[in-house]
């Protein structure tokens, strides 16, 4: 994988160019009965096109854009925007005050998620909020065992915190987070009986993966982790000697009196454990199973800068992979993904209230994962009790009932015809993306019935009913 | 640039092509004419499958209380007599399922002892992986998937499964209709109000989207799918829901719910052969004690609700329940009061048809592997009973090699299902 900028690809493709292109490949494809064409490598790359591939960055690093944040992110250039995403340090985030305008009370976890909903959809370091969602799904916690959510919004602000930071730094604290500290029972291990929870799933879910470690593993990385458990005044961690083994442990082949922080430093020496973290992020922002050549490129990044997240985001974002035919619609959108898009698309005003609800019932109950592995993401998004959440979701957004918040650009804008309404909300929702058939069908059964003469009621169900189907499609469940 | 007359010209036939029936809505025309129809003595029975996910402490739940290495592994969590239901004289249920008892009482409660694989995995998704199944090698479908994928190729119906609390692996099969409930109410395809007259149209160019996205595309084969099923089985869901009274009161749990539904979707006749019912929080690794008397009294209640409500619409006859845990927990209780990662644990089988009692062996307290159950009974081979006896289908085609059976089904021959297919 070559790391650079340059050659998404060497096809000079117009957005028009893509669309006929792409059409025959589609009409044989969706033609019932005819073998499928296997036209992946022939396709014209639609990430050729600059707004379409910054459309694209802005889904995976972000929340989506609006055409006019496109209009600047375009001005800029594709690799100044990617170096904006990772660089936010110096840049005040308007998220930052939500907590005093909004008045939260953190000690309500329905409140503290909706902080989090608010965070990303008013945040001007969209890449922090993903990589901390990101984050939040790998060496994740929640509050069906952390009950106080005062723990939870700790941790919360810890991944913020180390978001684009340092593997080491961060799976140190993550070691000695007092939600992590709950959830995998540090809290409650003993120097003279040692809990393998918090140990296993390090090495299992967090850093390597199955078969890379042994049970004797477990037991003896336990045992290093002793000590640490949670002050009941501060909620804070601490380190109680007393409870400590410091023992002699065998860890990965190496033995001495190891440390929780030896652990750490132990298993980052493992090759396999830069492979599986690359792995893990390439797969939430490029596409399912990544060729080993492209996760060991990252890997190598990861050992070159000692663990560095942002130099391995940035190879990622800038390489030639994200941007290749095969990332473009190839991962499904999470509901976060998809409710916060549209809220941020659609320039919905809205503090985030009733969303945190939306994103649990399509199976994302944020700061309350399933499981310690967090959700498996990918086709799981999708399913019969899910889907119907997602498009309901977009319908009480287009149809404005009473309470939901507005969706202004779904209707006709002044002095727009019927051509250039559709062709609005296609470049807004699909990135004009939608091929020929497909939207005919759709505007054929719209327009039947219209009257000789367009009035701007027509224009208004006509915006209505296509928004409503662009936002229900299958094209825009995925990103 | 299209004119709008073009526009519809070139939609008509598109939306007309797309308004032909989706394939699961032909399969009832035309299941009459295909022979090869379901034996009929298995025509209407239903499986529910209920997992306890996180590993369930079976020592804990089926107690060898007669066992003095018991007491001896458990002296912080050991459950003393009067926190025991005895069963018989070597072996009693965790309190919390009194419920349970009754249905022992009734003979219909089967309990399998020591269920669990070998080389067993201590790593929840692995071992999860393995009981979905039924495979120690790579996975690509369920146990449950594979089934429907032979039994259902004619269905007259148009919901396969019915999953509440996610879909799991097991059902993943070939070509299978899943659908996942958690809630009845927002099941449904909501329209928009102020255009009452487009919403079946709406409808169908939104389905039309979907069954043309471009087969190539990824995830196409699930989005090419999901909707089309969802909307048929909302709409029969919603119907059954209009017709259903429960007979009993469901605790208000989402098991509670969830079996409340699936009792709905059974007594309305929707066909559906296969339920997964999921339940977690048994991954006691702290505090067991109260955490697991509050999940073991949401299962008996909840489970014993659904039998009873199923006896008053006269369906417990057709109904076999099952539980199952990814493993079992260590023999040892650890230090805080809870248990960690372990092996063998008890499945529950429970319905009209159920032969009731003890099946299998319990396994040694004494003869462990690193401090682990060694199991006595592969749960493989009661997969191959339900698969068989119950189901009547070929079990040894489906788990891929031949298990023994276990005959908790009453009056079922064993062997004949399979040779009479």
């Amino acid at each position: 994988m070559a790391v650079t900028t340059t050659s998404v690809s060497n096809r000079a493709t117009t957005r028009r160019g893509f669309l006929t292109g792409g059409l025959k490949g589609l009409l044989a494809g969706a033609a019932p009965g005819l073998p499928t064409v296997a036209a992946a490598e022939d396709a014209p790359n639609p990430l050729a096109d600059p707004r379409v591939r910054m459309a694209h960055l802005l889904r995976r690093a972000g929340f989506g854009a609006t055409p006019a944040e496109l209009d600047q992110y375009l001005a800029m250039g594709y690799e100044a925007t990617v170096d904006w995403l990772l660089n936010y340090q110096d840049r005040p985030d308007p998220a930052d005050v939500l907590a005093e305008v909004l008045a939260f009370d953190f000690t309500r976890r329905d409140e503290l998620k909706r902080w989090w909903v608010a965070r990303m959809l008013k945040t001007n370091r969209p890449l922090q909020e993903k990589m901390t969602l990101f984050w939040h799904g790998l060496l994740t916690s929640g509050f069906s065992k952390v009950n106080k959510p005062e723990l939870m919004k700790q941790q919360n602000e810890l991944l913020r915190a180390n978001a684009l930071g340092n593997v080491r730094t961060l799976l140190k604290a993550v070691s000695k987070d007092a939600a992590m500290l709950v959830w995998l029972d540090g809290n409650n291990s003993r120097k003279k009986a040692a809990n393998e929870n918090y140990a296993r799933e390090l090495m299992e879910l967090f850093t390597m993966g199955i078969g890379n470690y042994t049970e004797a593993d477990v037991k003896e990385s336990a045992r290093a982790f002793t000590g640490w458990t949670i002050n009941k005044d501060t909620l804070q961690a601490e380190f109680r000697k007393a409870q400590h083994d410091d023992g002699v442990k065998t860890f990965l082949g190496q033995t001495g009196r190891w440390s929780a922080d030896d652990i750490v430093d132990i298993i980052l020496r493992q090759r396999v454990a830069a492979e599986y973290l690359s792995r893990r992020l390439f797969t939430f922002f490029g596409y399912r199973n990544p060729s080993h050549d492209t996760v060991g490129l990252l890997a190598d990044v990861f050992s070159a800068s000692n663990w560095d997240i942002k130099a391995v985001m940035r190879a990622l974002l800038l390489s030639d992979e994200f941007s290749s035919s095969q990332a473009y619609r190839a991962l499904v959108k999470s509901p976060a993904d998809y409710v916060v898009g549209v809220l941020r698309t659609l320039k919905v005003e809205t503090d985030g209230d009733g969303m945190p609800f939306q994103l649990r019932e399509m199976g994302q109950d944020i700061l309350d994962p399933p499981n310690v592995a967090g959700w498996p993401g990918g086709g799981a998004w999708i399913n019969s009790a899910t889907w119907l959440q997602r498009v309901n979701f977009a319908n009480g957004l287009i149809t404005r009932r009473k309470g939901s918040p507005s969706a202004s650009l779904a209707i006709a804008q002044p002095g727009e015809d019927s051509r250039a309404l559709s062709q609005r909300l296609i470049d807004l929702l699909l990135d004009g993306n939608f091929d020929p058939d497909r939207r005919a069908s759709v505007e054929a059964w719209i327009y039947q019935n219209a009257p000789a003469t367009l009035t701007t009621a027509f224009l208004n169900r006509q915006g209505r009913h296509l928004a409503y189907l662009l936002l229900a499609s299958p094209d825009y469940q995925l990103a | 640039m299209l004119s709008r007359r073009s526009f519809l010209k070139r939609g008509v036939v598109a939306v007309s092509a797309g308004l032909a029936l989706p394939s699961f809505l032909t399969k009832a025309v035309y299941a009459g004419a295909l022979e090869g129809a379901p034996d009929p003595a298995f025509a209407n029975r239903i499986l529910v499958v209920v997992q306890m996910a996180g590993g369930n402490d079976g020592l804990n739940t089926v107690v060898p209380y007669a066992n003095g290495r018991y007491h001896d592994l458990r002296k912080a969590i050991g459950l003393a007599d009067d926190k025991l239901i005895h069963l018989n004289n070597e072996v009693a249920l965790h309190h919390s399922l009194a419920k349970f008892k009754e249905l022992w009482d009734e003979g219909r409660l089967g309990i399998v002892q020591g269920a669990g694989y070998p080389n067993p995995n201590l790593s929840h998704f692995r071992s999860m992986e393995i009981w979905q199944t039924a495979n120690t090698g790579a996975p690509t479908t369920g146990w449950l998937g594979r089934y429907l994928d032979q039994a259902l190729q004619q269905p007259d119906h148009v919901i396969d499964a019915i999953a509440s609390g996610g879909s799991p692996l097991s059902l993943r099969g070939q070509h299978d209709q899943v659908a996942v409930v958690d809630r009845l109410d927002g099941y449904q395809l909501r329209g928009d109000g102020a255009f009452p007259k487009d919403t079946d149209p709406r409808v169908g160019a939104l389905l039309q989207l979907y069954r043309t996205y471009p087969q190539a595309a990824p995830y196409a084969a699930l989005l090419n799918t999901v909707p089309q099923g969802t909307y048929a089985s909302a709409q029969e869901l919603q119907r059954a829901a209009k017709a259903y009274v429960p007979a009993v009161d469901y605790p208000n749990t989402p098991l509670g719910s969830g079996f409340k539904l699936l009792s709905q979707a059974i007594s309305s006749n929707l066909g559906v052969r296969v339920f997964h019912v999921g339940m977690g929080g048994f991954d006691t690794h702290t505090g067991q004690t109260t955490a697991q008397a509050r999940l073991l009294t949401n299962l008996a209640e909840a489970g014993t609700a659904f039998y009873r409500d199923l006896q008053a619409h006269g369906r417990a006859q057709d109904v076999l329940l099952m539980t199952w845990s990814e493993f079992g927990r260590r023999a040892q209780e650890n230090a805080n009061n809870g248990t960690d990662h372990g092996t063998a644990g008890p499945m529950f089988l429970l319905g009209g048809a159920v032969q009731g009692g003890l099946y299998g062996q319990m396994p040694s307290l004494i003869d462990l592997d690193n401090g682990n159950l060694k199991h006595t009974v592969d749960f493989r081979s009661v997969y191959a009973s339900v698969l068989e006896s119950w189901l009547g289908a070929p079990a040894d085609d489906l788990l891929g090699a031949h298990y023994e059976r276990l005959p908790f089904v009453a009056g079922a021959v064993q062997g004949v299902a399979a040779a009479g297919r």
